[in-house]
């Protein structure tokens, strides 16, 4: 009975085992972006768009070659003899029909054009979609480019979130049993204590406790969003490799040569820049199409009847049975009018707008940098002089509790202290996660958040 | 003759110039010890649950009281008021201070999460005196540096002041209670302590 029970217990254990989700492998910040940029939605439609205006190319590209067309058919036909020493007189009549006159006609036609000249407009529809292959690989960088922020912002705000919520934890167990070692000496007459002192610490503790549902709930929140990023089931846990939130990624270049090297890398400014020589390459191919195409054309007619004795006219041909081939020097010209510049006028409009859109993003991304750099430089100096005001804070709360719990201080000093350092200490989280946040605006910004090919973000990976 | 001489004044001078022979472990490795029987006792699940938290916090006390000098630490902090108090006024003031001390370490010690870390950073030495620096990783990754100001006792090493966060136990102590003491006599400083002391 007892190894019955032993085996249930395992078996349903083994069950349970297998169930529940597979322990999270902890998550860097490059796994989390090079894993977003890979598998993200996003992505994927860009992509598919790529892969649209590639097959746009290899269409453009068969505009080159010959076009075959072949038509061949089967039906019923009728036998005929034809009067000995004529060229298409025939024994009996067309309206003369028997059964034994049915036969049956096998035949076609074919062609075959090979355009020889076009006045530029293969080649200018072949180059406008070159440049939109182009504009749509820079397309797809953007794309990546977007989203290893998001994820970027999303990570940052859960390692925020993760260590003020284990600080106010903290905070809260030491304010909490202060409250509770008040009360006992209250209760047993303290003369320098009173319910103010309790009140206070309580209100002090409600503080905390706000700050601690409010970091929880971002937490859940960050983790959530960013699953959804990476492509995580709901509920799937989110281990970040990072044990502690720090400052990452270093600048090392100044932010006068990080403006003027974006404008080499930005992503956006190629796909502007290509889709505007994209656009000038359909406006030559609408222009051409004031002139005509030159061709060469083989083509062959050809039918057969058996039972059917052939036609010997070169002035009529028997559909029913013959075979004419024929080549050609051809020129096809659509004369359209005022049509064509009109269409060349709209297509030269379009490329007119992105490049003065480039002319405005050429504009935008330096003042991007600059901004990015900014808000580095300014978070750089929070987190130092965060970090020196939390040592002070500190010191003052551990010599305002020594005197506390001596009885010489009060807890007006007490409160006064905690809620410094834990103002403090929350300024040096929130300038730490601002810093990388600004960190990866300013990877984005200058166009190497995907690969971090300049150290910016995520940087060197902590040890 | 003449090289014998030399040879015991030689071996003499050579004791006397070296540091006292402690069989015990050194600083560092007291401290160690010390931080780690401290963590055994927190980590022990029996005696994690509530309604054992006396039993823990008594394993603590025994644990600390074999390393601090309490003794020395309350006589540092009264500094002069010391030697002109009455040795009853002494044992009363040493036993207030030590249970004091001793209970709010313990209460802190009490808050331990289970992923905290003691790291020693390095021991100074000071005259005939060393002082061992820690630094204490708490649950939410911030370091706390514990500095303890040690002297041997014997074969023992024993603290006779901590710093936290650089706030000297001794010193603060020492200012504060002759702050007080310009204004009281000592007689109401021992009520306050008194007051402070966990109700029996």
């Amino acid at each position: 009975m007892k190894s019955r029970r032993t085996s249930l217990v395992l078996v349903i254990g083994g069950l349970l085992a297998l169930a529940a989700p597979a322990q999270a492998e902890p998550l860097s910040r490059r796994r989390a972006i090079a894993q977003a940029v890979e598998q993200n939605p996003q992505v994927a439609a860009a992509r598919a768009r790529r892969a649209h205006a590639a097959a746009e190319k290899a269409e453009a590209d068969a505009a080159r070659w010959p076009e075959i067309t072949l038509e061949v058919g089967v039906g019923p036909s009728l036998r005929a003899e034809r009067v000995p020493g004529t060229a298409v007189e025939s024994t009996k009549s067309r309206y003369d029909l028997g059964a034994d006159d049915l036969s049956v006609v096998v035949g076609g036609r074919l062609s075959i054009v090979q355009p020889l000249y076009t006045f530029g407009k293969i080649d200018s529809f072949r180059a406008a979609a070159a440049h939109g292959i182009r504009a749509r690989d820079a397309q797809v960088t953007m794309t990546q480019a977007d989203v290893a922020l998001e994820v970027a912002r999303l990570y940052e705000s859960l390692l925020f979130a993760r260590d003020t919520a284990r600080f106010l934890e903290e905070l809260e167990s030491y304010v909490a049993r202060t409250i509770i070692a008040t009360e006992e000496r209250v209760k047993a007459g303290a003369a320098e204590l009173g319910e103010q002192d309790v009140l206070r610490m309580e209100a002090a503790l409600a503080g905390v406790r706000l700050g601690l549902q409010r970091a929880r709930a971002g937490r859940l929140q960050a983790a959530a969003a960013l699953a959804a990023y990476l492509g995580l089931g709901a509920g799937a846990t989110i281990e970040p490799a990072e044990d502690e939130l720090h400052a990452v990624g270093t600048v090392e270049v100044p932010a006068a040569r990080l403006a003027k090297d974006a404008l080499g890398r930005r992503p956006e400014l190629v796909a502007l820049d290509q889709g505007a020589r994209a656009y000038g390459s359909l406006a030559a191919a609408e222009e051409a199409a004031s002139y005509p195409d030159l061709f060469l054309m083989a083509f062959a007619s050809g039918a057969y009847t058996p039972g059917r004795d052939a036609v010997e006219s070169r002035y009529v041909v028997d559909p029913l049975l013959h075979f004419d081939p024929g080549i050609l020097l051809g020129l096809r010209w659509r004369i359209q009018g005022p049509t064509a510049s009109a269409r060349s006028e709209q297509r030269e409009a379009q490329a007119r707008e992105l490049r003065h859109l480039r002319s405005w993003a050429a504009a935008g991304a330096p003042a991007q940098v600059a901004a990015a750099h900014a808000d580095v430089e300014r978070a750089r100096r929070d987190i130092a002089e965060a970090s020196a005001a939390v040592v002070k804070a500190k010191r003052w709360t551990v010599q305002a509790n020594a005197d506390w719990v001596v009885g010489l201080g009060s807890s007006l000093a007490v409160v006064d202290s905690t809620r410094a350092y834990a103002e403090l200490r929350a300024a040096e989280l929130d300038a730490t996660f601002r810093h990388n946040v600004a960190m990866a605006e300013l990877a984005h910004a200058t166009g190497t958040i995907v690969g971090d090919t300049l150290g910016l973000y995520p940087g060197k990976e902590p040890r | 003759m003449k090289r014998a001489m030399l040879v015991l004044v030689l071996l003499l001078v050579a004791a006397l110039a070296a540091p006292p022979l402690h069989a015990a472990s050194d600083p560092a490795t007291v401290i160690r010890t010390t931080v780690d029987q401290a963590f055994e006792v927190l980590r022990d699940p029996a005696l994690r649950k509530p309604e054992n938290r006396g039993q823990r916090l008594a394993k603590l006390r025994a644990i600390a009281d074999r390393v601090f000098d309490w003794e020395e630490m309350a006589q540092s902090s009264l500094g002069v008021t010391y030697r002109k108090i009455t040795d009853e006024e002494r044992k009363r003031f040493l036993a207030l201070f030590r249970d004091l001390i001793a209970e709010e370490y313990m209460d802190d010690l009490d808050r331990f999460v289970g992923d905290e870390k003691v790291l020693i950073a390095g021991v100074e030495q000071r005259d005939e005196q060393r002082l061992v620096k820690t630094v204490l990783v708490t649950h939410s990754r911030d370091r706390v540096p514990i500095d303890y100001l040690m002297h041997a006792e014997g074969d023992q090493w024993l603290v006779n002041d901590f710093s936290v966060e650089g706030v000297s136990l001794v010193n603060h102590y020492r200012k504060s209670f002759s702050r007080y003491l310009a204004n009281h006599t000592f007689e109401e400083l021992l009520e306050r302590l008194a007051a402070r002391a966990k109700p029996k």
